[in-house]
């Protein structure tokens, strides 16, 4: 089976896992809760409700120090059946009556063995036919949004699947520690290396044991199956705030299709990333935290108003648990999952609900509103801490990528932002680097941002404002007198007012856009999506004036939201406290930007449409929106040109890695490689560092001994060494960056063998190149046994088998022995 | 209760039904029996030693792909000549290195040498020229420890880092698995002092000798004295024998072993037949019943017929050999004890119903020996007791070749080796090839093995002659039942350990190759030196084609790592991991191959 189809079978297959274990299940469990509801909401519900077991169950078995398929499986499937029965609450009585009497006939001879099938499956048969019945109905009478909807995800499933399909490999070196923890894990250890949000390796270790699926194949292609979650959830969460049922498609669609966002911005949804996975809670705090004031206010106007006609105590009957309470707990559980997922999703989480709690004020405030939402607050924060607290209490120390991240929200005095990128080595968010140097505005003009340039920019803008100031104040003195003759005269001076105060607001916007350039891929946007928010704004403010509707609110709280992220992208250069660096605020603010702009056109749709009264006619018009925007995009090719892929590892090691894996025995292959497959490998067999096994064959003597205590032992040699560790990258669609094919001189060279930077482009390209002509020399001694395993253009794989009784001495004099 | 008059008839007539069904069957044999004659002698031979490709065809001066260093009648140079007859090698014989350097031929690709002809400086200089350009060498033995000390050329040569020990005590030996057939087998019986020397990087170590607190004295498996390695040099692979596999045929697996090591896969023709032979059994005389009466409480006649005789066919039937049996008219000729005629028909009819075949045995049990006469005796009685059975085996045992060889070259129709056409000759008789033409008409089988016995050295030449040739030949002499000497001549002993080694070490090699009976194997033997063959691979099919093909030939294929998928002009089975019997049913077969990572 060729690597492609098999990439495209296991997405399936963790597409397929996931979705069942965290929506249809979820959904089956509590039917009784959820099937009134509206389909975004069951949607959002069931994954919440899903993913929120499937963690803790994982949390629990660990911390009970009882990991292991069985323990998985009971306390899995146990509490799930007893869930669904109290919630459910099925006849099953009444099944077994209802089976008794065939069974009896078919004991008589009366009956046929079908009879009992019959009585068996006539129920969920009825069940299903009529699922089937009501999917397709939806879909019938929803033809249009299914159709752009799933034409937008088929787009993100190639756009994301296209790297793992046709080079196999993780392409973020982050994956290859996710991935010894997740092989630690099953070996019994969580927190393998210090206290961690776990909830994605849970989440994975939960599929990898419960179905069965190699946690390398589900690591690979994970990250498509988790960005077409975050994509759906901002859908979700727009149709939760938008009146038109099309704009939250436009919000989508921009978010998939056209080329709008840094590629920086979207390239981590190719692969399977905590952060990535957090993103998925990220919209349903916004969701439930809003869906709470509105069901509070409705309470609260129900109640004041069944209490004046005596019939409160009839209609609180009917609620076991308060609508408002069950938003605000579905609140408390994602925003539990983002501290669960990775920290800097809290943070954005944080921010989402401050700035609601913004445009909800000051009712936030109001005692019957803040108590609850303080209480939700502290048992989320309690829900997602009480396992990390747990693991700490049992003595299991702090991960240092926790420390770090705390080093960049509270940086020490001394601690320059160089210092602080230093620190996290092996990772690509050094990248960014390259963009606080210089970038140019939509106009072509060279705008430093470095701090001294920033700040210098700042103190201009002070000492302006503090002479301004000084002016003002001599003036206010004098003029004090004249102050009614300026009000008469002010209606005439309104148009040039007006024409300065734009001409102001023109030029502070340039000013402040620049801050977020690299933020888009084109600076202008920056201009423009800045406007956008102050526009929102400033609309939504005058609307809640005028109107109080939550609806505004809703929009209010966006367009601060995009605004503090645009805040929090451009810290560093405004001087203020960095909470999160460069590379992942502006995945944030990416990912806020389709929300921004949907509201913006809904907020103009029903501005327009109001007079419509909101008909179906009227949708014409964001259904024409977003036609018109695909076919513009079409034409002018706009579309967004495929990602980026980190040299880390080359497609063809991915190939003989799954190769080995499925023919070799179980722990008696090792492979000779570099760092990039070891953890990969160690689920099954054996790894040796290239470093290591050359590194004892320098100084070669006839005594040199360099011994492999395995049957079989494989060899893996890059012809093209990586360019890797500078996070060299190429496009998905090129060739990996590469230092060139390995040559005689650089094989000549002294190499290090040991230290971090071993694997480095330089030395990488020596080590390789002697690793080649030690192969080579190695194989004229063993033609018959050191054969070739795989070769591509710029890979190659040798093995040897051995006799594990008398193993072969590897070291040879191969000329470059150093 | 009443039976009524047709129900009474119905009853009749089945019970009579089935009595005469029975008894017919019965009496059909009888009377169809073809026992008392020999339908291997009905057929002509077609396959005489001038058709077939021999030593003549293959000694080629000019154009030798083999060359053989030593003496004519060296005994290592006359294993390796024989071994290139039955791999169908053109080959020459130097009587020194420097004689081949001076005629060396283009296509010489294998160099096989024995210590013997190395003594000098421009030895070991030809021989790593040789290996330079590219020629393969087996030094069968290695020249003396000083050489080694004397010429480190030599050393580097054959891969020899350092000299631990002249003379080392070695307790045994494992060969490991791939090189031989039957796979990894360890020796503990297999005592002797042999040079220590430790290896260079980029050896192969094939045979490895087992030394005593191999714990204590802290050595690696890999340290261990290496007896049987590969080396490579210049262009070319050098294998060093450091025992004496050579004295005998178990060297001749080991150059059909080595050679496959030196190629990504190995195709050769093999006999592929596995003979149990029962020497001097049937047993026809009474001779010794005193002796026999004592152990037993059977006279010798009776003990053969009851116990002997049950026994063998069980055994045989449970591992589905067939029965190849030595008929020993009488083990004495002086007594006056007759052969008796009823003994006779009893073993001919029984050997016809389990499709068994007999042959005449040699052996006598008296200290003079009485070879003429046994030979007129043997021709009379038969002519008497059998005269339509024409005896085509001779398995003459004991007795002399100068005793039988008037008979079966010279003598004209009157004698009971007449029409022989097989002679199975005993173990390393005279250091005679295992299979050979006796004479234009007569092929010449080697027995290989002691069925009654199973000693390390014995396993080790049963796995070297089965690489070699797919052929086996297990003699059990059973003059030692009627005449034991001692408790380990005891049938109950002996039966144990006929079972045993039928039933066990002879076992992996009786899935892979055929069970057939001496005239059978004489059949495929001739078919074996008749043909000559060519084969190439391309990617992943190995193409062979088979002149003077005769119906059926049989093909030893050794791969590495890899499996036969398919066969097209033939069938195949699998010997073992990476080894594949290929039977030949056209000339041209199509064999393909694919990757085999399986452990077995």
């Amino acid at each position: 089976m060729s690597m492609e189809v098999r990439t495209i079978i296991e997405f399936i297959q963790a597409l397929t896992a996931y979705t069942v274990c965290v929506c249809l299940v979820p959904y089956i469990v509590f039917h009784d809760f959820l099937h009134e509801k509206c389909l975004s909401e069951k949607f959002i519900t069931a994954i919440l409700i899903g993913n929120f077991y499937i963690i803790n169950v994982v949390f629990v078995i660990f911390l009970l120090k009882i990991p292991g398929r069985i323990s998985l499986y009971v306390f899995t499937i146990v509490p799930a059946v007893i869930a669904w029965i109290r919630i459910n609450r099925p006849d099953i009585g009444g099944f077994f009556s209802l089976l008794h009497n065939p069974l009896s006939r078919l004991f008589l001879g009366e009956a046929h063995f079908r009879t009992i099938l019959d009585a068996l499956f006539s129920r969920p048969i009825e069940i299903f036919r009529n699922s089937l019945r009501n999917v397709f109905s939806h879909i019938r009478k929803h033809i249009f949004e299914w159709t752009l909807l799933l034409g937008l995800i088929a787009f993100n499933i190639y756009y994301y699947g296209y790297q793992t399909t046709t080079s196999y490999i993780f392409g973020a070196s982050d994956l290859t520690v996710h991935q010894f923890w997740i092989n630690e894990m099953d070996n019994g250890i969580i927190f393998q290396n210090g206290i961690y949000p776990f909830g994605f390796h849970n989440v994975i270790w939960f599929l990898h044991n419960f179905f069965g699926m190699r946690t390398l194949s589900i690591l690979r292609v994970f990250g498509v199956v988790e960005t077409l979650f975050i994509y759906m959830m901002i859908y979700v969460f727009l149709r939760k705030i938008c009146r038109s049922r099309y704009l939250p498609i436009l919000g989508v669609f921009l978010f998939t299709l056209p080329d709008l966002f840094d590629f920086q911005a979207t390239m981590r949804y190719q692969w399977s990333l905590p952060q990535e996975f957090g993103m998925i809670f990220l919209y349903p705090c916004a969701y439930y935290l809003i869906q709470f004031f509105e069901r509070k206010k409705d309470e609260i106007q129900t109640r004041q108003k069944l209490a004046q006609e005596n019939r409160l105590y009839a209609w609180l009957f009917q609620y076991h648990i308060m609508p408002s309470t069950k938003s605000l707990a579905f609140f408390a559980i994602s925003f539990s999952l983002t501290l669960a997922a990775h920290f800097y999703i809290t943070i954005i989480a944080v921010v989402l609900c401050v700035t609601i709690a913004i445009a909800y004020f000051p009712i936030v405030f109001h005692p019957k509103y803040f108590w609850s939402i303080v209480l939700a607050g502290i048992i989320s924060l309690s829900c997602a801490v009480a396992p990390l607290g747990i693991a700490y209490m049992q003595g299991t120390r702090l991960e240092g990528s926790l420390k770090w991240a705390l080093s960049v929200i509270f940086p020490k005095e001394e601690q320059d932002p160089a210092n602080t990128i230093e620190e996290n080595p092996g990772t690509f968010d050094n990248l960014e680097n390259s963009n606080y140097t210089e970038e140019t505005d939509g106009e072509g003009n060279s705008i430093n941002i470095e701090d001294e340039n920033t700040s210098g920019i700042s103190n201009s803008k002070g000492s302006t404002v503090d002479s301004q100031n000084n002016v003002t104040k001599k003036d206010s003195v004098e003029n004090k007198t004249s102050m009614l003759d300026t009000l008469k005269a002010l209606p005439a001076k309104i148009p040039s007012l007006a024409k300065r105060a734009k001409e102001k607001l023109i030029i502070f916007n340039r000013l402040a856009s620049a801050y977020l350039n690299g933020a888009y891929n084109y600076n202008i946007l920056c201009f423009y999506i800045l406007g956008a928010t102050e526009i929102l704004a400033v609309f939504c403010l005058l609307m809640m004036v005028i109107r109080r509707n939550f609806y505004y609110r809703n929009l209010f709280a966006i367009s601060i939201y995009s605004m503090f992220l645009m805040i929090m992208y451009s810290a560093q250069a405004l001087g203020l406290p960095v909470i999160m660096d460069l590379a992942r605020s502006r995945i944030f603010l990416a990912y806020a930007t389709p929300l921004l702009i949907a509201c913006l056109a809904d907020a103009v749709y029903v501005f327009l449409c109001w007079p419509f009264k909101y008909h179906k006619i009227t949708e014409i018009v964001p259904i024409g929106l977003i036609l018109l925007l695909t076919c513009l995009t079409l034409i002018n090719d706009f579309i967004k040109p495929l990602n980026i892929v980190y040299s880390l590892q080359l497609p063809g090691e991915m190939k003989c890695n799954y190769e080995i894996m499925d023919t070799c025995p179980e722990k008696r292959w090792t492979v000779v490689t570099t760092t990039n497959s070891m953890q990969t490998l160690r689920e099954k067999g054996w790894h040796m560092e290239v470093c290591t096994f050359l590194g004892k064959m320098e100084n070669y003597t006839k005594y040199t001994n360099v011994t492999i205590p395995t049957k079989y032992v494989f060899f893996y040699i890059e012809k093209t060494p990586l360019d890797f560790g500078y996070d060299a990258y190429n496009l998905v669609t090129e060739e990996m960056a590469n230092s060139g094919l390995v040559s005689e001189s650089a094989a000549a060279q002294q190499a290090e063998f040991g230290g971090s930077s071993v694997y480095y482009t330089e030395n990488r390209y020596i080590l390789e190149s002697k690793l080649y002509y030690w192969a080579k020399a190695f194989q004229e001694k063993f033609p018959k046994e050191f054969q070739v395993y795989y070769e591509d253009e710029s890979f190659i794989c040798y093995r040897i088998i051995q006799n594990e009784y008398n193993l072969y001495n590897f070291a040879i004099d191969y000329g470059f022995n150093g | 209760m009443k039976i009524s008059k047709s129900a009474f008839v119905t009853m009749s007539v089945t019970m009579i039904a089935i009595l005469v069904l029975f008894q017919f069957s019965n009496i059909s044999a009888i009377y169809a029996s073809q026992a008392m004659k020999n339908a291997n002698a009905e057929q002509d031979i077609t396959i005489t030693s001038n058709k077939t490709i021999q030593a003549s065809k293959l000694h080629s001066p000019s154009t030798y792909e083999t060359a053989l260093i030593g003496g004519k009648n060296n005994w290592e140079t006359m294993i390796a000549e024989e071994w290139c007859i039955y791999t169908k090698q053109r080959y020459y014989r130097f009587p020194s290195l420097r004689d081949l350097y001076e005629n060396i031929s283009q296509n010489c690709k294998l160099l096989i040498v024995n210590a013997y002809v190395i003594d000098s400086t421009e030895d070991i200089n030809i021989l790593i020229s040789l290996a330079k350009r590219g020629v393969s060498i087996i030094l069968t033995s290695l020249p003396d420890i000083s050489l080694f000390r004397s010429y480190p050329k030599l050393m580097e040569l054959t891969g020899v880092r350092k000299i631990e020990a002249d003379s080392y005590y070695t307790n045994g030996m494992t060969v490991f698995e791939g090189f031989l057939l039957g796979g990894k087998a360890t020796y503990n019986d297999m005592k002797k002092s042999i040079p220590y020397f430790s290896l260079e990087s980029g050896t192969k170590t094939y045979i490895s000798a087992a030394i005593k607190n191999q714990e204590q004295k802290n050595i690696k498996n890999e340290e261990l004295p290496p007896i049987l390695w590969r080396n490579y040099y210049g262009n070319a692979f050098i294998f060093c024998v450091n025992y004496d596999f050579f004295q005998d045929h178990t060297g001749l697996g080991m150059l059909t072993a080595m050679i496959s090591e030196t190629t990504g896969y190995n195709l050769y023709p093999i006999v592929d037949s596995q003979i149990v032979i029962c020497q001097n059994f049937p047993y026809l005389s009474n001779e010794n019943s005193s002796r026999i009466s004592r152990q037993y409480f059977y006279t010798s006649k009776a003990f053969c017929e009851n116990v002997l005789w049950p026994d063998i066919v069980s055994i045989l039937s449970a591992t589905g050999d067939k029965f190849s049996g030595m008929i020993a008219p009488k083990l004495e000729y002086s007594d006056s004890e007759d052969v008796s005629l009823d003994s006779l028909k009893f073993y001919f009819k029984q050997t016809e119903r389990i499709s068994g075949e007999l042959g005449i045995s040699g052996d006598q049990m008296e200290s003079i020996s009485f070879h003429d006469e046994k030979i007129l005796y043997d021709t009379e009685k038969f002519k008497q007791l059998a005269p339509d059975y024409d005896f085509t085996v001779f398995s003459p045992g004991n007795m002399p070749e100068s005793e039988y060889d008037y008979y079966l070259n010279y003598f004209g129709n009157e004698s009971v080796l007449s029409n022989i056409r097989t002679l199975v000759l005993p173990k390393e008789q005279e250091h005679k090839a295992i299979l050979s033409f006796y004479n234009t008409k007569i092929m010449s089988l080697a027995c290989t093995n002691n069925g009654f016995s199973h000693a390390d050295k014995e396993d080790l030449y049963l796995r070297s002659i089965e690489t070699a040739l797919g052929y086996s030949a297990v003699s059990l002499d059973f003059s030692r039942v009627i005449y034991p000497n001692g408790k380990a001549d005891d049938w109950t002993t002996l039966s144990r350990d006929m079972a045993r080694f039928l039933d066990t070490y002879w076992k992996n090699f009786r899935k892979a190759f055929k069970q057939v009976n001496i005239s059978e194997a004489d059949q495929r033997a001739r078919k074996f030196f008749a043909l000559y063959y060519n084969y190439y691979r391309r990617n992943d099919t190995i193409s062979l084609s088979i002149t003077n093909f005769e119906d059926e030939a049989s093909f030893l294929l050794d791969l590495a790592d890899e499996k036969v998928v398919s066969v097209s002009g033939g069938t195949f089975t699998k010997a073992e991991k990476d080894k594949y019997v290929i039977h030949a049913d056209s000339k041209t077969v199509l064999i393909e191959v694919a990757e085999d990572l399986s452990e077995n």
